[in-house]
């Protein structure tokens, strides 16, 4: 017995040791298997965390916007989205700056388009509250730098400003998404121009309509006139007949009355003057008719849709309607070529023929304006080589574009005249109606092998329009 | 449940009961055929529950009792197991402000699903908090004792009760005494 006892306790011992080892091995087998499938977990959770992310940063960038993450103090802490291309700055020249820098609030005394601020936030302004910028849209200005010349501007952008929450909802920065709205703002801009065009052609063929009754009457009537101041001046004639017969019976007095009245009112002047009158005043109603007609043509509003469109005829009515900008400054000629309709918006290539035409007018009269020299502008059109398109030139002596300026004749609000004349938006808009619109193309040639003050010297511009249209 | 706690249970009865005493008490808690616990895993409450009365009957004290001594055994013998959890936390204020955080990534890198116990400081005014403790296990001893383990392991006295209870859910009033000079996470580590 005393030698079975301490067997019986290895027994139990080695029994338990087994026991204990069985559960640590399948504690073992259950780890394993745990560590296997939550490294599979782990790796497709990465791969699904990658996609994800891929895809927020294909929708960042197609939505062309500018992100920037800051802290609550307004500090940069990662840009993404299309922030480097909007900006022309790279990630690490942003982070760790205040967004203010960058993204231009208006102050509270400014309109939006009154920011033109550029660089740091100067002492005295406001830095902007950013719990009162959450959840809104602000129109404000991000600062660009060009690449290449590292010229500094800025474009417009709407700012959508958010608070940047973790999975359990607590507040761990602050989330600006800057939209780029220069199309936008773009398009706003050309609907008012348009919309004004429109009601000043409203306006314009109304007073036409008005003018052409009474300018009627006053060219009947003058035509009247004139056949009257034949009838009359035959009279006249029996008048002379008459006086000489009654001289010779004996009525000297009423004769010598007659030529005393005759030299009073000096006849032969009127005679010789009153048929003049009555054409110069034929000639006024017939320009003054003609300039009607052209009004009423020029500001017909067309359709929606395009329409084929006599083109020579567009500029000679464009010529008719701008003649005041260029009668005192240019002799204008025009080369038309036999064209077939062109199928277009007929208001939008009115008003495109009618800035260039202006715009010659006006490098012209700053050239020659106060001398006694005059430019000149030439109109050409032709069909293409391969007749699928006509083509327009509007050709001055201006002197040309300087270089300088050449690559942004076609930016919106670039302009070099005074304040007033122009706005910037007509080669623009020009533009946009002849590309966009037309699909089209729109170019000019400045001969640089003149120089400037050869009287020769000016600027052609080119434009293209297919001749089917395109819808 | 996370299978850590269990885990912890285990050494907690084989260094306060026995070497053998564990499968004795998984015996007794007819829990000999389960799986063993491990730490990533999960289980059911009640097999917590049940441990802790077997491992009282065989301790011969009430199971309330012991698994308050369990959660004071517990809290230093996590902490002693991940020390940079408690990186920079200075007292037990911190680290109860800090608890529910903690006890959220701990249990939620392990099951990301899971719905672990909520601890919410609701105010606080001097030396005094009120930790509020949202589960629906209740295991209000087993809080308590981590209340202890805390004071311990920041070498600080920590007097708490149970002020209110609602259901599986209750409010501490907890009074903190100042940490001695050079008490802290770094003296146990």
């Amino acid at each position: 017995m005393a030698d079975t006892a301490p067997l019986q306790d290895v027994e139990d011992r080695v029994a338990r040791l087994e026991t204990r080892l069985r559960r640590e091995k399948e504690r073992n087998r259950i780890l394993t298997d745990m560590i296997e499938e939550r490294t599979r977990s782990i790796y497709l959770a990465q791969a699904e965390m990658r996609d994800n992310k891929a895809h927020l940063e294909s929708i960042l960038r197609s939505l062309f916007s500018a992100l920037f993450i800051t802290d609550f103090d307004g500090i940069v802490t990662s840009v993404g989205g299309a922030t480097q291309a909007l900006t022309g700055l790279a990630g690490e020249q942003i982070v760790g700056q205040p967004v203010w820098d960058f993204l231009l609030f208006p102050q509270p005394d400014e309109t939006p388009s009154a920011t033109t601020r550029v660089g740091p936030m100067p002492a005295g302004r406001t830095t902007p509250n950013i719990e009162k910028l959450c959840l809104s849209q602000h129109e404000a200005e991000l600062v660009t730098r060009d690449a290449g010349t590292g010229e500094v501007g800025t474009v417009p952008v709407l700012v959508n400003v958010s608070k940047l929450r973790n999975e359990r909802r607590k507040q761990v920065g602050v989330v600006f998404l800057a939209m780029d709205t220069t199309e936008r703002r773009q398009l706003e801009l050309e609907l008012r121009q348009a919309q004004r065009l429109e009601a000043i052609g409203q306006l314009a063929a109304g007073v036409a309509h008005e003018i052409n009754t009474p300018i009627q009457f006053v060219g009947d009537s003058a035509r009247f006139l004139g056949d009257v101041f034949d009838d009359l001046f035959g009279l006249l004639g029996c008048y002379a007949e008459l006086k000489a017969q009654a001289e010779a019976a004996g009525l000297a007095g009423a004769a010598a009355a007659v030529d005393a009245r005759v030299a009073e009112i000096d006849l032969a002047f009127l005679v010789d003057e009153a048929p003049r009158a009555v054409e110069r005043t034929l000639e006024g109603v017939n320009r003054i008719a003609t300039i009607v007609k052209a009004l009423k043509q020029f500001s017909h509003p067309g359709g929606e849709n395009m329409a084929p469109t006599d083109l020579n005829e567009l500029i000679e009515t464009t010529l008719v309607v701008a003649r005041n900008e260029y009668k005192y400054v240019a002799d204008v000629h025009t080369d038309l070529a036999p064209l077939p309709d062109v199928t277009c918006h007929r208001g939008d290539i009115a008003s495109v023929l009618l800035n260039l035409v202006v715009n010659a007018a006006h490098a012209l009269t700053d050239r020659f304006g106060g001398t006694d020299q005059r430019g000149e502008i030439v109109i050409r059109s032709r069909l293409d080589d391969e007749g699928a398109g006509v083509v327009v030139e509007v050709a001055d002596t201006g002197g040309g574009i300087p270089a300088t300026i050449r690559d942004r004749v076609f930016e919106p609000f670039f302009t070099t005249k005074e304040v007033g004349k122009g706005t910037g938006q007509g080669l623009a808009i020009a533009h946009s109606v002849v590309v966009a619109k037309h699909h089209g193309r729109i170019s000019f040639e400045v001969d640089d092998t003149l120089p400037a003050d050869d009287p020769r010297a000016g600027t052609t511009f080119r434009v293209w329009l297919p001749v089917d249209g395109w819808q | 449940m996370k299978g850590t706690i269990f885990i912890l249970f285990e050494d907690f009865v084989t260094a306060e009961l026995g070497d053998h005493a564990f499968d004795d008490v998984l015996a007794s808690a007819g829990l000999a055929d389960a799986e063993p616990f491990v730490g990533p895993g999960t289980y059911p409450v009640d097999h917590l529950r049940a441990l802790v009365a077997a491992a009282g009957e065989r301790a011969g004290q009430p199971a309330d009792e012991l698994l308050r001594a369990f959660g004071r055994y517990a809290f230093p013998a996590w902490a002693r197991s991940a020390p940079t959890l408690l990186d920079g936390v200075v007292g037990p204020r911190q680290l109860l402000e800090q608890l529910d955080s903690m006890v959220e990534v701990e249990v939620r890198k392990l099951d990301p699903d899971a719905r672990p116990a909520r601890f919410t400081v609701l105010a606080v005014a001097g030396d005094e908090l009120l930790l509020e403790y949202e589960s629906p296990a209740g295991l209000f001893p087993l809080v308590s004792g981590i209340l202890d383990g805390i004071g311990d392991w920041f070498g600080t006295g920590i007097d708490h009760r149970l002020v209110s209870t609602q259901g599986t859910n209750g409010t501490y009033l907890i009074t903190l005494a100042a940490t001695p000079a050079g008490a802290g996470a770094a003296t146990h580590g």
